[in-house]
């Protein structure tokens, strides 16, 4: 399995690594849970034309969750979409600068999103999803925790570039 | 205003190098405080994870796995095999199988960058060894790579009707047509290089026999396409059931019936495709943050009076549309792009005559070429990796099939049958 793990050239402290691989480990269930919840429904609807009710609900609850704890592990890899041509152009002292600047908006807006994102989860706790009856704060639970994983690894790539390193390998380079 | 503000602060920040989900987040939150606006931050959070809600959705992840399967699970290679058993007798054979494989290869994945990594993996090689120039061969796999993305199943045609509320089955069918086309045109180029290069002046047509093993031989591959796309057109099932189908259907022809991947593989597959769809995910759910703020303050409307007011014809319009897109594409690619800018496009498109449907489809057209343009572009680096040669090589061997893919364009904007022909049959 060690192929499965992500080991960046250089290596994260060990409670990053775990938190890191737990994160990868849910999101493979997910994706199973996901596979299998999307073709249940279509084997039901196409060969016994019946609709599984509590299937849309758990797989928008897999959905939101997936997309939440997956960013996380993109975060980890540097993996999230951007436009790298302008600062990968400039002296790297500058580069440096503006990686840090940007990192510290991110965080902000990740403390923002995991603050106000838990507003709603208390607000939404005591109303139920109309089939399973679990509490709706749960998925909207995934925004929050999500984040907040997120904000661990932007903030450990952060410390590095502090600290001049460079953990993440930007992009495709040819 | 709030419109230049919102792209002053988007294009300050994304170009500063912050990742686009969380540009879109902030450029939302700082305009609202830089108006005054009373909006809750709560209600804009919502419509970020609300983004991401509808079940629907769940094609974008499960496209993106069945992708990762076929790919990895040595369907490519018959695809190949199968497309040089029927066109590799013309002259600039390889250069017509590696388009034909491509098309092909376009009707089971739906991302261009996969395709030209399937089939630039096993082409490139055997075109240099043929005698062909590498940049030539990089240059052909960039282009044709992006046949995955017109040839349905498309992720960016997918994403675009989901964002913009449009039929993915009809978006799907608007792809075929463009894409055999803009096939056909790169075909004819590759036979007139073949020609010129004279390193591959075709052979023999191959016997029945060879053609019959071969064929049995790709029929699982073959029958994928089949399957989904039959399955959409039928009504059988969704866009969405279809992807789940996909994935089920990768799963068993690379486990059991090729036999290139093994139970063990499959959590890294799944793992790298719940990452790759999250990264679109999170931008999808942005995206509709900002649309929320965009649609209170009315922008749209605002936006769609001002172009009317440099032009009232939809033809004008169209050419307008398409320079912008081109501009754009060359720093994002089609996915952001499509996400960002259908909510704006779409109303103005509409208030021109412009279908939706055509809309997309010449959007997906035009943000592929930025694919292969340089500096930058997803597929050109894939086909540049392989081949292993430098962006500026591969460029001068580009500019014959840049005025391929204009012109092409040209007539799916402006002669509407091309795209539209197969969707108002099925409407």
């Amino acid at each position: 399995m060690s192929s499965f793990f992500y080991r960046p050239k250089l290596p994260e402290p060990a409670p990053l690594r775990v938190l890191g691989d737990t994160v990868d480990i849910v999101l493979v269930g997910l994706a199973a849970a996901l596979v299998s919840v999307m073709f249940i429904n279509v084997l039901a609807r196409a060969f016994l034309n019946i609709d599984i009710a509590w299937n849309t609900e758990f797989g928008e609850f897999c959905l939101v969750w997936a997309t939440f704890v997956g960013a996380a592990a993109a975060a980890r890899r540097g993996a999230h979409m951007r436009i790298s041509e302008l600062i990968e152009a400039v002296n790297p002292r500058l580069r440096r600068l503006l990686e840090i600047i940007t990192r510290i908006g991110v965080l902000i807006l990740l403390g923002l999103l995991v603050w106000r994102g838990m507003l709603i989860v208390n607000r939404t706790m005591d109303q139920e999803m109309s089939v399973l009856y679990w509490p709706v704060g749960l998925q909207y639970l995934a925004m929050p925790v999500g984040s907040l994983l997120t904000a661990i690894f932007v903030a450990y790539d952060t410390t590095l570039l502090l600290r001049g390193q460079t953990a993440i390998e930007t992009g495709v380079e040819p | 205003m709030v419109l230049i503000v919102i792209c002053v602060l988007f294009f300050g920040l994304a170009l500063m190098g912050m990742p686009l989900v969380w540009s879109l987040l902030l450029t939302t939150i700082s305009t609202i405080w830089l108006f005054g606006r009373f909006y809750p931050l709560e209600s804009i959070f919502l419509t970020y994870v609300g983004g991401v809600e509808p079940l629907h959705l769940a094609a974008i992840p499960l496209f993106i796995l069945a992708g990762e399967l076929i790919s990895q699970g040595g369907v490519g290679r018959r695809l190949i095999n199968f497309a040089g058993m029927l066109l590799g007798f013309l002259p600039g054979g390889l250069g017509v199988v590696t388009v034909g494989s491509s098309t092909l290869f376009g009707a089971i994945s739906g991302s261009a960058v996969a395709d030209s990594a399937a089939i630039g993996s096993v082409m490139i090689p055997g075109m240099t060894q043929k005698g062909y120039p590498r940049p030539y061969s990089a240059a052909l796999v960039a282009t044709s790579g992006t046949l995955g993305i017109l040839i349905p199943p498309s992720i960016p045609l997918l994403v675009y009707g989901f964002v913009g509320n449009v039929s993915v089955a009809e978006l799907f069918l608007s792809g075929i047509m463009p894409g055999l086309l803009f096939a056909a045109c790169l075909m004819l180029l590759c036979v007139y290089k073949g020609r010129k290069l004279g390193c591959d002046p075709g052979g023999t047509r191959p016997d029945f026999k060879v053609l019959r093993t071969t064929l049995i031989d790709t029929l699982p591959a073959l029958l994928a396409p089949v399957i989904i796309l039959g399955g959409i057109y039928s009504g059988i099932f969704t866009a969405t059931e279809a992807a789940a189908i996909a994935v089920v259907y990768g799963l068993i022809v690379a486990l059991l019936v090729y036999r290139e991947l093994s139970i063990s593989d499959l959590p890294g597959l799944a793992l790298q495709a719940m990452i790759t769809s999250a990264v679109v995910m999170v931008v999808i759910g942005a995206t509709a943050a900002l649309a929320w703020l965009i649609t209170a303050e009315q922008v749209p409307a605002q936006f769609s009076a001002w172009i009317a007011q440099i032009s009232s014809s939809k033809w004008v319009f169209l050419a307008l549309l398409n320079i912008l897109l081109i501009l754009i594409g060359v720093f994002l690619e089609p996915l952001p792009a499509l996400i960002l800018t259908a909510p704006l496009f779409i109303p103005t498109a509409k208030s021109f005559g412009v279908d939706p449907v055509h809309l997309g489809l010449i959007m997906t057209f035009n943000l592929a070429i930025g694919l292969y343009t340089p500096p930058v572009g997803g597929t050109l680096f894939v086909a540049a990796r392989i081949a292993n040669v430098g962006i500026g090589a591969i460029s001068k061997e580009l500019i014959p099939m840049f005025g391929i893919a204009i012109v092409v364009l040209i007539a799916i904007t402006y002669i509407e049958a091309i795209p539209m022909a197969l969707v108002w049959l099925s409407r």
